[in-house]
């Protein structure tokens, strides 16, 4: 009886370092809520504006044939997609604020989480026109594979050349935050619109 | 009359009947009279009548249909009230022509007026109405008239794979069906920047896997509307339990996408019509997509095997009705929502254009103990609505376009029949853009208006004379001219009128 409750306490006690641990952890690797503010402003911006260009594009046609409540669910739906997939990058860079050395990733998180978006998203956007691509190559899977491959080293040469210039250059790391500071009432906007899109959708799904 | 005790009670063992729901409109729980016919309407989409060995057409791709028809009525002269599903549909199930529903977009709906002015509201208090479609399109429709379906299997309800959310949950399904093209499908850049990578990869695995599983069966692909998967086979199934043991009298519609493209015919009937065969070209289009014959053959010769399929798989579920019984007390509607076309440059069904192939489409109707039988008069497909209610023994509403051809009045042959492709006016403006064509005594006037970079044209054919449309007649036979297009602007202006009101 005595050695089980002596197990249980050591365990007990193990367990709450383990926590402690892992809350100091989290601690010193989370970046700052200011941060991660900054960082959605960056993330939000360039998602919602492609999809808001990609919604006005055919909004004309909506408008053509359905009603404007119609038209206002459909960019809903859209705003509520750009939303998550906002929330999807943020959630990635802080997985790799805790994952990686602190002084890699943690110390630059907003410049640095700012300038492999940006670099991401241009280095994504080739991707939705990959069967224009495929037609190109005859459809050649192990051509496209190559290419993929190729695309990505250069993504990672070019992501690897710009984190070591930031830290070489306080100018650019200047640069961003004072572009980030630009960028917020937008993106705030953004932001702001989708929840009353999120709303809508609400009203249109459940009701 | 005195009753003894003994009838008493054996009278009395019956009260809890009464007392059943829907007792008062007998046991089957519809107010219809005893013997009403049930209806079923099964449509294949896309099937052209010019195309089909029933109609003469030189392949012999609907044996089976040929068969069946020497029961029942065939239709020679019957037009789609539009060239695509949405206005096809939407006039064969409301019975008015695109110009009052209203419904001429790719996932356009009807004005809300039509919501209860549709076959299901008609058949809602006496038939157990049920609906189903392949097509994502005539689910915005079912969706729509959903209040007078009973049993609505939904769209998800028959697929093998559907990559469809809307599909998948089936609510607020026109806006979501919308955005989910603009989220994830769109081919030239769609509005997810990361979701739409992680969704089509899925797709794709998902695609291979249904491919591999059907390889043997369907070569070419399993059948689909490039969202979603199913087979003709387990549509007829399901049809055969809807029609057996549900409970009656009822009315369904089976839209079924087949032969609609993709064209995927199984294994059997690939390679039936490898014959060389191809029509003579036929002059070119104004809207010409610049298809060449060898493409067009091509695609023409997929789609007859497709025809074929389609066509085995009624001839089963027809043999299997009958088999059974079903057809004692059952009206049989075959037909389609519009044509498909393999000339003059163009291809499928995606075009401004009116000609025969896209608004000829098959009707043929079997009735309870009726007898063969052949209708050359032009019938409309806002005709079958009147008609099916004509049968079921109810009134035709006043807002019904079409005639009721069972009626023991012949069908006026001067009768004017239209069809339309309006796709690009705003849905409740004037009718200012677009294909019109009205057909009576034997001449067609197509009218091609407000189309960007072409100045608005006519074609005249006599389709007596001439039914492939190789010689138009415009500008000529002028009494003609002025008559038919006098009757079509006084149309045109009383659906305006209509509409703005």
């Amino acid at each position: 009886m005595r050695a089980n409750f002596t197990r249980w306490k050591a365990t007990r006690l193990l367990a709450d370092k383990l926590q402690f641990a892992l809350m100091e952890l989290l601690r010193q690797r989370l970046p700052s809520r200011q941060e991660a503010a900054a960082l959605i402003m960056v993330i939000a911006l360039p998602i919602h504006i492609r999809a808001w260009l990609i919604f006005l594009h055919e909004a004309p046609g909506y408008i053509l044939r359905m009603t404007l409540w119609d038209v206002a669910g459909i960019c809903a739906y859209v705003q509520f997609t750009t939303f998550l997939e906002t929330a999807i990058f943020l959630v990635g860079f802080l997985f790799l604020s805790i994952t990686l050395p602190e002084k890699f990733f943690r110390t630059y998180f907003v410049p640095q989480g700012s300038l492999l978006f940006i670099l991401f998203f241009f280095w994504l956007l080739p991707f939705h026109n990959q069967y224009q691509v495929l037609a190109r190559i005859g459809w050649d899977l192990t051509i496209y594979a190559k290419l993929v491959a190729a695309w990505f080293g250069l993504f990672a040469l070019l992501a690897a050349v710009f984190l070591i210039g930031l830290r070489r250059l306080p100018r650019l790391v200047g640069f961003i935050q004072s572009s980030i500071r630009r960028i917020t009432p937008l993106s705030i906007t953004y932001l702001a619109a989708d929840l009353i899109f999120i709303l809508i959708l609400a009203v249109r799904y459940l009701g | 009359m005195k009753l003894s005790r003994r009838d008493f009670l054996k009278l009395s063992s019956l009260l809890p009947l009464a007392l059943l729901p829907g007792a008062d409109v007998g046991s089957r729980g519809y107010r219809a009279p005893l013997g009403t016919p049930n209806i079923l309407i099964l449509v294949f989409d896309a099937l052209s009548a010019k195309n089909m060995s029933l109609y003469g057409y030189p392949r012999p791709n609907t044996p089976n249909l040929s068969r069946a028809a020497e029961k029942g009525t065939v239709f020679h002269q019957h037009f789609a009230g539009g060239n695509f599903t949405i206005p096809g549909t939407a006039s064969l199930l409301t019975g008015a022509y695109p110009w009052s529903h209203r419904a001429f977009h790719m996932y356009g709906e009807t004005t809300t007026a039509f919501q209860t002015r549709n076959i299901f509201e008609l058949f809602r208090e006496t038939h157990r109405t049920f609906a189903y479609s392949h097509n994502p399109f005539v689910n915005v429709l079912l969706q729509q008239f959903q209040h007078g379906i009973r049993d609505y299997l939904g769209p998800a309800g028959l697929e093998l794979f559907t990559a469809s959310l809307a599909d998948r949950s089936g609510r607020d399904f026109t806006a979501l069906s919308q955005a989910e093209y603009l989220v994830l499908w769109k081919e030239d850049g769609p509005a997810s920047f990361l979701l739409s990578r992680l969704f089509r990869t899925w797709r794709l695995r998902e695609e291979a896997r249904l491919g591999r599983e059907y390889a043997e069966e369907f070569p070419v692909g399993v059948p689909n509307s490039i969202i979603s998967y199913y087979t003709l086979e387990d549509a007829m199934d399901w049809i055969k339990t809807q029609v057996t043991g549900q409970g009656e009298p009822f009315m369904g519609y089976v839209h079924l996408l087949p032969p609609h493209f993709p064209y995927t015919p199984r294994q059997d009937f690939l390679g039936k019509f490898t014959d060389g065969w191809n029509p003579s070209p036929k002059p070119e289009s104004a809207f010409s997509e610049r298809r060449d014959e060898v493409f067009l053959g091509q695609q023409r010769r997929q789609y007859d095997e497709f025809i074929a399929y389609c066509d085995a798989e009624f001839g089963r579920l027809y043999d299997d009705l009958e088999k059974a019984g079903a057809l004692d007390n059952t009206i049989l509607v075959l037909t389609s929502d519009h044509g498909e076309m393999f000339e003059r440059g163009l291809w499928a069904h995606s075009n401004p254009t009116l000609y025969e192939p896209l608004l000829r489409v098959p009707l043929v109707i079997w009735t309870p103990g009726g007898q063969a039988g052949h209708i050359t008069q032009p019938t409309s497909c806002t005709d079958l609505l009147p008609s099916l209610l004509a049968a079921a023994g109810m009134p035709a509403p006043p807002w019904v376009e079409g005639q009721n051809f069972f009626d023991a009045v012949p069908l006026r042959a001067s009768r004017a029949i239209y069809s339309m492709e309006l796709s690009r006016n705003a849905k409740t403006a004037p009718l200012a853009k677009g294909s019109f064509a009205i057909i009576r005594d034997g001449f067609k006037l197509t009218r091609y208006t407000g189309y960007e970079g072409i100045e608005t044209f006519s074609e005249l054919y006599d389709l007596n004379d001439d039914p492939e449309e190789r010689a138009n007649l415009f500008p000529a036979s002028p009494a003609i001219l002025h008559s038919l297009g006098e009757e079509l602007d006084d149309n045109i202006a009383a659906a305006d009128h209509r509409m703005a009101q």
